[in-house]
């Protein structure tokens, strides 16, 4: 289980208001490679999928495997078509997770969505300043 | 996946640019699409809920276990795009990026 204070930062995003910040996430594709740069990864509870750097998968050499549009929070959607990847997401201390729909764009950090969140715990403490995410329950 | 099939569709329809002229790699994902297109009410009747991988409009490969055939492209066609759709009727559902940060 991971405990951890929340952040204003996110590699090179800020915020107004504290988020929770996984600040060791790395890529790797199915088979075993890693990728060797550990990104920031911002829980995004309003995230129906997961979004990654399109750099890692570039340097993994992975071919997407569909594209789409999808809806942002405006509710249209997306004016590019944006790659899908298979992609593996190792987060330090809770381990990995091979996820079948990810998103790759142009940044810095990762937003972890509902994809990988739908297998574990999650606890936002805004009043303590801190959050928990865990494989069981908290 | 049914949606950026949908959605293509309705791009084109509406008069804007075909996905092909936003990235060149978009070229082998509109022609894959139009095979699953062609191939799927067949599909329908002999490959109902399995994923399917399509390659130069043919399917080669299948699995229920979609992380089971991701691997196998991975390993055995790992510069080609090959598109991954599962079999099924469904259409219209759309991945939701309900966050600032998500916003493309």
């Amino acid at each position: 289980m991971i405990r951890a204070p929340l952040s204003t930062i996110c590699g090179t995003s800020e915020y107004r208001n504290p988020a929770p910040v996984l600040t060791r996430v790395s890529l790797a594709d199915l088979i075993g490679h890693k990728h060797p740069t550990e990104w920031p990864g911002i829980i995004d509870t309003g995230a129906d999928v997961s979004v990654v750097p399109v750099a890692a998968c570039n340097d993994l050499n992975l071919q997407p495997y569909d594209w789409a549009k999808p809806c942002g929070f405006s509710g249209r959607s997306a004016s590019e078509w944006i790659p899908i990847y298979f992609i593996c997401v190792q987060i330090d201390g809770l381990g990995e997770f091979p996820l079948r729909r990810v998103y790759g764009v142009q940044r810095a950090n990762l937003l972890i969505g509902r994809d990988l969140l739908k297998s574990l715990m999650f606890l936002f403490n805004g009043h303590a300043n801190h959050f928990e995410l865990g494989r069981h329950t908290i | 996946m049914k949606t950026s099939v949908s959605n293509m569709h309705r791009h084109i329809e509406k008069g804007g640019a075909t996905p092909s002229s936003q990235d060149p790699r978009l070229r082998d994902y509109e022609k894959e699409d139009m095979a699953f297109q062609r191939l799927l009410p067949q599909l329908l009747r002999d490959r109902p809920g399995k994923f399917v991988a399509i390659r130069n409009g043919e399917i080669i490969d299948e699995d229920m276990d979609e992380i089971g055939l991701a691997r196998r492209l991975q390993r055995e066609h790992r510069n080609e795009f090959v598109l991954v759709r599962q079999v099924t009727s469904k259409t219209g559902s759309e991945d939701y990026l309900e966050s600032p940060e998500g916003e493309a």
